[in-house]
């Protein structure tokens, strides 16, 4: 079930309803509508992965109280490792067992031996790695005596499932979720009008904006032999701002229907484009992810407080891990290998640290030139990045750069009329409604109902007269 | 929960608003539904010569020009119109109307529309088959009529479409787009009787067999397009049986490359790809009196 489909239109309010009218405020019978409503979501996909997620949920919420019940190290070790080797051995086959195996076999072409393996087709299970990594992340803090392990397998199973972030995340911890998952919630109106008002703007960015450029990077990506290179460039700025909208509009209608039902999630997007160098940026986009690498691998492995030549390696290490999470092709290695190539300068002199704040931050409500220019060239680097995200194969990437260069006589988007208004009104909201929300974030402007019912309104408006509706699928769902 | 509930029903409201707002705003501001509305409140109107088609029709056919050959006559073409919504407005008119001596069909060149048998603008369906029908949400005006938005927004950023006209049915626009493609000959594909019979051509043998059995004349045109999808074809008889009608229709082809070269000018005549602006307009209304003459 997609967050852009009419059968969620239907589903939620039902839920909803049922919620808070019918359980009168039993948090355990919330609990329970909850999971049940949250394993029918999941199994709208395919019900039959739906088992491999409760195996999961039991698995973590068993060897978590195995843990917590051991004094004895060695024992709390044994469990440990056999949860993050089944859930990490899931991972693998599911998403890189034909990878490794392609890749071997491939690599024993170029020797000139030539090797049947047998290979299996699966369908990669929607939302694996991020439930895995819910679930690695609590017997992980479990096994660092950080949490208490859950004896409520409701309570856990629904820290696991819950809906609105069961497919793409944000990556939410036991810390802050499970907390609330206990606590008996109220409604609260002012954050359930937020939460409408955070989902017609996910709606907006999916569907305007995200959906509509996807027309443009699947027409150039995939010709991307005979397009001139200003198609190119527009094809890769348009992936930038696609895949941007696409996933931080996932997380907007995520974290506003969680909003409806009383449980706040974690933040995933602060304006990543907006970052003045690539540390900047990895502070503000997908900022779950990046903090659970940040938490669980890259300061286990030493983080910045070992030697410069070990830290520098742990800087690899998370960003081709993070790349590699994101898929099983050489492209997304290649993607994480070029945002380390890019944060190693600034890690390196030190500077990685130095935009902590926005920059309205410094009460100024137009950044200076130099953040302007900070701004694009970074913007641009990311989006020379992201061509390699976005291309099937490194070959692709690489006679896409090479003609952005070289194919200056190529074709053109040959754009109608209509479609570059359509476009330019799109962007003109776009940018003007996030600055509003800039602002709103760091109190230059105030939020009242009036200024929230006006823009739910606008946006609901022109989301039905240019928003693209063939339902397409989320970017990271495939993730 | 009061407060969110009143926000919510308020907001659903007010888009309940906007959608009846827009479709108050539509027939005073936009030339299809103003032209729509007038063609469809024709009562015992006497022309003689009537005009069918999409986007193409209504900016590239200029009935003035008919007229001074044939009599009166209007161009009802509306953008985006299948086949099946031109068998609706000719077969409305028919029934409101006198029977006029000609009725000229014009496709488009790329042929695209006419994939689907099955498909009526939803302009015509609101005037002429059911103007409050609700289906689903897609039938929310807003969403219904969404690309009109668009066409009206060109009017606040455009002169050209501000000043533009529509008289007797012809949108009348004086902008100019200088084709500058490149002709290429080996890929354009000429269609033949079978292809003129597949259901996406259902409802031009409707007409064709409305026509027949009136006893009006009915001619179909293939309108021009930019170079590089002109072709080499030659003009073609076709023929189908429409119930225990056999239809004849003749498809003259204005995309043909020696017409486009003597009629057109790749600098003055066109307004997009396959839309010819007003200058354009008049150049191939005479091919069509021409053609019509002999």
């Amino acid at each position: 079930m997609l967050f852009n489909s009419v059968s969620f239109l239907i589903f939620f309010p039902i839920v909803f309803f049922f919620y808070w009218f019918v359980t009168k405020g039993n948090l355990k019978w919330q609990n329970i509508l909850l999971l049940a409503a949250s394993y029918f979501f999941y199994a709208c996909w395919d019900y039959r992965f739906l088992f491999l997620l409760i195996f999961s949920t039991g698995l973590d919420y068993y060897t978590g109280i195995k843990m917590d019940e051991s004094e004895n190290q060695k024992k709390r070790s044994f469990w440990f490792w056999l949860s993050v080797i089944i859930n990490l051995g899931f991972l693998g086959v599911f998403k890189y067992y034909n990878f490794f195996i392609g890749s071997f076999v491939e690599g024993l072409s170029y020797l000139g031996v030539s090797v049947n393996v047998w290979t299996i087709k699966v369908i990669l299970p929607v939302g694996i790695s991020f439930y895995t990594f819910h679930g690695l992340s609590y017997v992980i803090d479990i096994y660092n005596r950080k949490i208490k392990a859950e004896r409520n397998f409701v309570d856990y199973s629904l820290f696991v499932s819950y809906f609105p972030l069961l497919v793409a995340g944000p990556i939410e911890r036991a810390t802050h979720l499970l907390p609330q998952i206990k606590q008996k919630r109220t409604f609260n109106s002012k954050n359930a009008i937020s939460g409408i008002e955070q989902m017609i703007w996910g709606f907006f960015k999916k569907v305007v904006i995200a959906d509509t450029m996807a027309i443009i990077v699947n027409k150039v990506f995939d010709d991307a032999a005979s397009y001139g290179s200003v198609a190119l460039i527009i094809g890769a700025i348009a992936f930038s701002f696609q895949i941007y909208c696409d996933f931080s509009g996932y997380s907007d209608i995520a974290i506003g229907t969680s909003k409806l039902l009383g449980i706040d999630l974690i933040q995933n997007f602060n304006f990543p484009y907006l970052s003045r160098n690539i540390a900047e940026f990895w502070r503000r986009w997908h900022i779950s992810l990046s903090t659970w690498f940040r938490d669980y691998l890259y300061i286990p492995l030493g983080g910045s407080k070992a030697s410069r030549l070990l830290s520098i390696r742990n800087v690899f290490i998370i960003f081709l891990v993070s790349g590699f999470w994101h898929g099983a092709n050489w492209t997304f290695l290649i993607w994480g290998g070029i945002h380390a190539l890019l944060f190693i300068p600034s890690f390196v002199l030190g500077s990685n640290r130095k935009y902590k704040e926005d920059i309205v931050h410094r009460n100024k409500v137009v950044p200076s030139v130099l953040d302007i220019f900070q701004m694009v060239i970074t913007f641009l680097l990311v989006t020379i990045a992201w061509i390699f995200f976005r291309a099937a194969t490194l070959a692709q990437a690489g006679h896409y750069l090479n003609n952005i260069v070289h194919n200056v006589k190529g074709k053109t988007l040959a754009l109608e009329n209509s479609d570059v208004i359509s476009y330019s009104l799109s962007f003109a909201v776009f940018f003007t409604v996030s600055t509003y929300f800039l602002y709103r974030k760091n109190h230059l402007l105030k939020t009242t109902v009036l200024k929230q019912f006006a823009l739910s309104l606008g946006l609901l408006i022109l989301i039905t007269l240019l928003g693209q509706f063939s339902q397409q699928s989320f970017i990271y769902f495939q993730f | 929960m009061k407060k969110f509930f009143q926000f919510f029903i308020a907001l659903l409201l007010a888009f309940l608003l906007a959608n009846l707002l827009y479709l108050f705003v539509l027939p005073r501001v936009d030339w299809e539904f103003k032209k729509t509305k007038e063609a469809h409140n024709f009562k015992d109107k006497q022309l003689n010569v009537i005009v069918f088609g999409n986007s193409t029709g209504m900016d590239g056919i200029n009935p003035e020009i008919l007229s001074e050959k044939f009599g009166s006559a209007y161009n009802f073409s509306v953008g985006g119109a299948s086949l099946q919504t031109n068998y609706v407005q000719l077969s409305y008119y028919l029934q409101h109307n006198a029977r006029p001596s000609k009725v000229l069909l014009f496709l488009s060149s790329a042929h695209t529309n006419y994939v689907k048998a099955n498909d009526v603008n939803p302009i015509i369906e609101y005037y002429y088959i059911d103007s409050f029908h609700i289906g689903g949400l897609t039938d929310m005006p807003l969403f219904r009529f969404r690309w009109t938005f668009v066409e009206n927004i060109k009017k606040l950023l455009s002169f050209n479409h501000r000043s533009a006209k529509v008289i007797n049915g012809q949108l009348q626009i004086k902008r100019m787009v200088t084709d500058f493609t490149v002709r290429k000959n080996d890929s354009i594909v000429c269609h033949d009787n079978r292809f003129y019979n597949s259901t996406g051509y259902e409802y031009m043998w409707q007409m064709a067999a409305l026509c027949r059995e009136k006893g009006i004349q009915m001619e179909v045109f293939e309108m021009p397009c930019w170079k590089d999808v002109q072709n080499n074809c030659a003009d073609l008889e076709v023929n189908k049986l429409v119930g225990n009608t056999a239809c004849n229709l003749f498809i003259h082809n204005l995309n043909n490359v020696s017409k486009c070269d003597t009629l057109l000018e790749s600098k003055k005549d066109w307004l997009s790809r396959d839309h010819l602006n007003y200058n354009g307009s008049i150049k191939i209304t005479d091919e069509v009196v021409r053609i019509l003459s002999h």
